[in-house]
């Protein structure tokens, strides 16, 4: 006796559905290959532009030390200098340590922060000693 | 509608989905190395032009007086102390011919300047952007006892 094969009571038959079926799941393979390529390569921003905004920071801490304004060790003096300097798509945060002294806004955490350390001496009649500057610098 | 029939308008539904497909992985991938290929050419400007911004404030080029004499200079660097730009260099730099300049700058074209906080230029060399794609660098230096922006820009 002949198995009857199942049937999807279809008005051509069984191998139209399966011949769309076919085809929208070659498509759907296609269509991710391409989706996934373009997330691949171009997924993340560049690097490169985080050096710069290191730099930033590394120069503005340099110029405020020259200054002599990180020696005052004032936290007025300091964020009133760095946000003369300071450009305006950036925000930046300053800590002196041993007297952990901070000057700027709370570091975010949701994107890129460049951050870096600067040492210094600072020298009177009697005795001198030795400090560094900690940074953290971010994109608005 | 006979099996003939089918058979035919099954080709050419199978042709147009195999001819929309492929059309649509060449122009994809088309535009992704054309997108490629920029990215990878900012990437390239900007690093060199944060390597030479480095040279220019971090070093005193070589030998360390060139400004003395610029038929022995090697590679310009700009610096007296770290950030602390040297006036004399800036000055002899600012005072080279463009052609001259760019045997150490290479590849791109490049505009040079020192800026005070108030925008006001102090120092200008090199060629304003004229081209199509352009990086600029901006450092915060100490210029003639001041506060100043070192600027520079690469372009092509």
């Amino acid at each position: 006796m002949m198995m009857e094969k199942p049937s999807w009571n279809l008005h051509f038959g069984n191998k139209a559905l399966i011949f769309t079926i076919d085809a929208v799941a070659a498509s759907i393979i296609v269509i991710t290959i391409l989706l996934v390529c373009y997330l691949y390569l171009f997924r993340t921003s560049s690097e490169i532009p985080n050096l710069s905004l290191l730099r930033t920071g590394d120069d503005i801490i340099t110029v405020l030390e020259y200054e002599g304004i990180i020696k005052t060790l004032d936290e007025n003096i300091i964020l009133s200098e760095l946000n003369k300097i300071l450009p305006v798509q950036y925000d930046m945060q300053i800590k002196i340590f041993s007297e952990i002294i901070t000057a700027g806004n709370q570091i975010p955490d949701d994107r890129f922060v460049a951050s870096g350390r600067r040492f210094f001496v600072i020298t009177n009649e009697t005795a001198s000693s030795n400090h560094f500057t900690q940074f953290w610098i971010w994109s608005k | 509608m006979s099996k003939a029939q089918i058979s035919t308008f099954d080709f050419y539904a199978a042709l147009m989905i195999a001819t929309v497909l492929i059309t649509l992985i060449i122009v994809s991938l088309n535009n992704y190395s054309v997108k490629l290929a920029q990215n990878q050419d900012a990437n390239e400007m900007l690093l060199e032009s944060l390597q030479i911004s480095d040279s220019f404030v971090k070093t005193f080029g070589n030998p360390t007086s060139w400004e003395n004499d610029i038929e022995t200079l090697n590679y310009i660097g700009l610096a007296e102390y770290d950030r602390i730009l040297s006036k004399d260099k800036v000055i002899q730099f600012a005072n080279f011919s463009y052609n001259f300049t760019q045997k150490y700058i290479r590849i791109y074209d490049y505009y040079f300047r020192i800026l005070d906080y108030n925008g006001t230029e102090l120092i200008t060399q090199g060629l304003i952007f004229n081209g199509t794609n352009s990086v600029t660098i901006r450092r915060h230096v100490i210029y003639d006892d001041g506060k100043a922006i070192m600027e520079l820009t690469l372009w092509k």
